[in-house]
C-alpha cells in the first residue's frame, strides 16, 4: 500500500514528467492550444505509455538481460513503440471511427514523443526512490507508467486552460507563440515545485 | 558554393532548430541547467545528426517510401546506441551527466525532422553540411542558454565557481522554461531587427538605383 | 495473390528493406558492443584511478577479503546488494597498495546512500585503511552516480570530502557536523549516509565487530566525558550543556550501581543548575542522594516518563524540574548502560 501511494504521488506530483523531468515537451507545447485536444493527446499518450511498458519491461528483464542483449534496448524499445502506435491506430480506426477522429490523429505524433520512450527507459533503471522498499516488478512498472501518463495529462489540461485564456490578450510580436507558452509553463513548474517537498 | 552557404546559414540562424523551429525541446529543457552537459549534449547531437543525414541520404533510393519512417528510426536508434557505447567507454563523466536524455536522442525531432525534410531529397554532401549546420545551431543555442542558466542558478559557468550567489529556481525546470522562452523571444526580436534593417537598406539601394537610371 | 506476385509487390519490398536494415544495424551493434563493452572490471579500474591516482594497487575479490590474523573471520560475503538502514552496499573489494615502502591494506566499498533530495540516492566508492584489525583512516571517497540530485553536480569538492578523509576515530557523519554544501543539504546527507553505511558494513562484515547499539538514555548525556572508574567502581556521568533545549549547564555525577542493577550511591559533583536559587528549589532528597539510592531502572523510567522531558513531569521532580529531571535521567543512563562500561562484570 505504501509503495502504491509512493508511486502514485511520484508519477503525478513529485516526479511529474513535464514539470520535473521535462519529458514530452513537444506535444506539451504543440497540442496544448485547446483543452479538448490536450486531453485527447494526454489520454492517448497515457495509453501508449502503459502498453509500451507492459511489453518492454518483461521482455527486457526476463529475456534481454539474461541473454545479454540489453545493449539493443533502444532499438527494441523504439521498434515496439512504433509498432504499438501503428497497431493502435489501425484498431481504433476499425472499431470506432468517432474515437479515431477525436484521438487517432494524435497517435502518429506519439512515436516521437520522448515521454513514451522515457518511461520505458526509466522503469528499467534505478527505481528504488519510488518503491519505498518494495522490489521492482512488472506491476509497479505499469502502475508507474500509468500515473506518470496521468500526471502528463493533468499538466496538458492545465496548460491548455491557461493558453485558451491567453488567446484573449495581446502579446508583443516577439513574445507571441512559443515564448509565451514557455513562460506559462515556467509558472506551472514553479507551482508544482511545491510537491517536490513531499518526503515519501 | 552559394548553395552550401545557404544551407549553413539556414541551419545556424534562419531555421535554427532550437530558436526558430523549436524542436528537440526535451533535452534542451532538461540539460541547460548545466553548461557542460548542454554543450556535451549538443556535440553528441552534431555527430549523430550528421551521420544519420549521411546514411539516410545514401539509402534514400533503397528505402521504399511506405516504410521510410520506421527505417529512419532504426538507423537513428542504431547511431544513438553506438554513440552511447562510445561515450560510456571513453567519456564516462559526460555519459553520467547526460543520463536518460542520451537514449532520448532517438526521439529528438531535429534528427528525424532533418531526415524527413532534407536528407531524403538531397545529395550526401549537402546532407552532411545540413547536419553539421543544424547540429551546431542546436549546440550553440544550448550552450548559450546553459551558460546563462548555470550562472544564474549556481553562480558557476562550466562548473567553475564565479560568484557566490545562486537563484535556485534557475537550476530547476521552471527556470529552464523561463530562460528558453526569453531566449526565443530575444532571438526572434534581434532577427526581425536585422531583417528590417537589411530590407530598408535594400529598398534604399533600389531606390537610388532607380533614381540613378532615371537621372541617366 | 500468387507467390510470384507477392515477391514483386510493394509490401514485400517494404518488409525486405525494413528487415535488412534491422539486421545490418543489429549485427553492427553487436560487433561494436563486443569491442566497446565496459566490463565490471573496467568500472572498478576507473573508480580506483579516481581514488588512488596513479598508485599501483592489487585488487582482491570477495573470495579473498581476509587481511591477516588481526582481522576476525569475515562474516558473510556480498553476493548481491546488502541493504542497511540508510544505505545499500553494492560491491566490496580488498585492496593492497605499497606506499613509501609500506604495505597498506584497504577495503573499497561501493555504497548507495539514501535520503537525498527528492528521496534520491548518491552512490560513492569509499576506500578505508585497515590497521591492526581496525579502521585507521578513511583514505578517499568519490561519487559515481546519483538519482535526482540536480543540485549536486560538480559541487562536492575536496573541501567537502575533507571532512571524511583522515583519521577515523569512530566518527558518525551527519549534516549537523557543519560541513555541507549549502543548497545541496539533502545530497550531503545522502553522502553522509553512504559513508556511514560503508563503514558499518566493513566493521560488521569484514572486521567482525559488533555494531554498538546506540546507548539508551543517552540523549542528554555527553558520552565523550562520561567514563567508568574501575578502582572506585563509580560511573562518572556528565550531561550536555543546555542539552536538547533544556536550561541547566552540565551536571557531573558519580553513580555506583549494584550487581542487581540498583543505584548504590548517587552524588552530584558539579551542579549545573542555572543559579543558587534554583539549586535551593531542587528536591533535597535528590541533592543528598538518599531518594535515588536502591531504586531500579523501572523507577526512573516511571518518574522521567521514559526519558522524555515534558513540562508536566512526575511530582517527585517538581521544584527545579529540569535539574531534578537531569539527575533522574543520569541514573537511568547509568543503570541502562553500566554493562557497556564494566564489560558485564560489575
Amino acid at each position: 500500500m505504501g509503495t502504491m501511494i509512493a508511486i502514485i504521488l511520484a508519477g503525478v506530483f513529485t516526479n511529474n514528467f513535464i514539470t520535473v523531468k521535462t519529458y514530452g515537451i513537444c506535444p506539451f507545447l504543440g497540442v496544448s492550444k485547446k483543452t479538448s485536444s490536450a486531453a485527447g493527446m494526454g489520454i492517448a499518450v497515457t495509453i501508449v505509455m502503459v502498453l509500451a511498458t507492459l511489453v518492454t519491461y518483461p521482455v527486457y528483464r526476463y529475456v534481454m538481460v539474461p541473454l545479454k542483449f540489453d545493449f539493443l534496448e533502444i532499438i527494441f524499445f523504439i521498434f515496439i513503440i512504433a509498432s504499438l502506435v501503428q497497431m493502435l491506430e489501425m484498431i481504433i480506426r476499425k472499431l470506432s471511427p468517432a474515437l479515431y477522429n477525436s484521438m487517432g490523429i494524435y497517435l502518429p505524433l506519439i512515436t516521437t514523443n520522448c515521454a513514451v520512450l522515457g518511461v520505458t527507459e526509466l522503469v528499467i533503471g534505478d527505481m528504488s526512490q519510488f518503491l519505498a522498499g518494495a522490489s521492482m516488478n512488472v506491476g509497479w512498472a505499469v502502475l508507474y507508467s500509468l500515473f506518470a501518463g496521468l500526471g502528463f495529462t493533468l499538466i496538458m489540461i492545465l496548460m491548455s486552460g491557461m493558453r485558451e485564456r491567453l488567446n484573449y490578450y495581446k502579446t508583443p510580436k516577439a513574445l507571441a507563440g512559443f515564448p509565451t507558452a514557455m513562460v506559462t509553463a515556467s509558472l506551472i513548474c514553479m507551482a508544482f515545485m511545491v510537491f517536490t517537498y513531499i518526503q515519501l | 558554393m552559394n548553395k552550401y552557404k545557404n544551407i549553413t546559414l539556414n541551419g545556424l540562424i534562419f531555421q535554427n532548430p532550437t530558436f526558430m523551429l523549436v524542436l528537440g525541446t526535451c533535452p534542451t529543457l532538461g540539460l541547460i541547467s548545466s553548461a557542460s552537459s548542454a554543450a556535451g549534449m549538443g556535440l553528441t547531437v552534431v555527430v549523430i545528426l550528421t551521420l544519420s543525414n549521411v546514411f539516410i541520404s545514401l539509402l534514400k533510393n533503397l528505402i521504399p517510401n511506405e516504410v521510410r519512417i520506421p527505417c529512419y528510426i532504426v538507423v537513428i536508434a542504431t547511431l544513438v546506441t553506438f554513440a552511447r557505447m562510445v561515450l560510456e567507454k571513453f567519456v564516462p563523466d559526460l555519459y553520467d551527466s547526460l543520463g536518460g536524455f542520451l537514449a532520448l536522442i532517438v526521439v529528438n525531432c531535429i534528427i528525424l525532422g532533418r531526415a524527413e525534410a532534407f536528407a531524403n531529397k538531397h545529395t550526401v554532401l549537402e546532407s552532411a553540411v545540413d547536419g553539421l549546420a543544424n547540429g551546431f545551431g542546436f549546440t550553440a543555442a544550448l550552450t548559450v542558454m546553459g551558460i546563462v542558466c548555470e550562472f544564474l542558478g549556481k553562480g558557476s559557468v562550466f562548473g567553475l565557481q564565479i560568484m557566490k550567489f545562486k537563484i535556485g529556481i534557475f537550476a530547476s525546470p521552471a527556470g529552464s522554461f523561463l530562460i528558453f522562452g526569453i531566449s526565443i523571444a530575444l532571438f526572434v526580436y534581434i532577427l526581425n531587427l536585422f531583417e528590417q534593417h537589411k530590407r530598408v537598406k535594400v529598398n534604399r539601394l533600389a531606390r537610388e538605383n532607380l533614381l540613378n537610371t532615371e537621372a541617366a | 495473390m500468387t507467390v510470384k506476385q507477392f515477391f514483386k509487390s510493394t509490401s514485400f519490398k517494404c518488409i525486405a528493406a525494413l528487415l535488412s536494415i534491422l539486421l545490418v544495424c543489429g549485427v553492427f551493434l553487436t560487433i561494436m558492443y563486443g569491442l566497446l563493452e565496459v566490463t565490471e572490471g573496467e568500472r572498478l579500474q576507473r573508480a580506483i584511478k579516481k581514488l588512488y591516482g596513479g598508485t599501483e594497487v592489487t585488487i582482491y575479490g570477495m573470495d579473498d577479503v581476509k587481511i591477516d590474523d588481526s582481522v576476525k573471520e569475515p562474516k558473510s560475503l556480498v553476493s548481491e546488494t546488502v541493504s542497511l538502514e540508510k544505505a545499500d552496499i553494492l560491491a566490496a573489494y580488498r585492496i593492497e597498495l605499497v606506499q613509501d615502502g609500506e604495505t597498506h591494506n584497504h577495503y573499497l566499498v561501493q555504497s548507495r546512500g539514501k535520503g537525498g533530495n527528492d528521496n534520491g540516492t548518491v552512490t560513492c566508492w569509499v576506500a578505508v585503511e585497515i590497521k591492526d584489525g581496525k579502521i585507521s583512516e578513511i583514505y578517499n571517497i568519490s561519487i559515481t552516480a546519483n538519482t535526482s540530485q540536480e543540485y549536486a553536480d560538480g559541487r562536492f569538492n575536496d573541501e567537502f570530502f575533507g571532512k571524511f578523509k583522515g583519521e577515523y576515530n569512530d566518527r558518525v557523519f551527519s549534516t549537523a557536523d557543519g560541513y555541507l554544501v549549502s543548497g545541496a543539504t539533502q545530497s550531503s546527507n545522502a553522502i553522509d549516509n553512504s559513508v556511514n553505511g560503508a563503514i558499518s558494513f566493513i566493521k560488521e562484515t569484514f572486521l567482525g565487530e559488533e555494531i554498538e547499539a546506540s546507548k539508551p538514555y543517552s540523549m542528554y548525556i555527553d558520552l565523550e566525558k562520561t567514563a567508568f572508574d574501575k578502582e572506585t567502581g563509580k560511573l562518572t556521568v556528565v550531561t550536555k550543556d543546555k542539552a536538547e533545549g533544556l536550561y541547566p549547564k552540565p551536571f557531573t555525577f558519580e553513580i555506583a550501581v549494584t550487581a542487581d542493577k540498583k543505584i548504590e550511591s548517587f552524588e552530584i559533583i558539579a551542579n549545573g543548575s542555572t543559579s543558587d536559587k534554583n539549586i535551593d528549589k531542587m528536591n533535597p532528597d535528590i541533592l543528598n542522594g538518599t531518594l535515588f539510592a536502591g531504586k531500579d531502572l523501572a523507577y526512573f523510567e516511571n518518574i522521567t516518563a521514559n526519558g522524555q522531558y515534558s513540562d508536566n513531569m512526575n511530582e517527585v521532580l517538581s521544584g527545579a524540574t529540569q535539574s531534578n529531571f537531569i539527575c533522574a535521567y543520569a541514573c537511568a543512563f547509568a543503570l541502562a548502560n553500566i554493562d557497556n562500561y564494566t564489560g558485564g562484570n560489575a
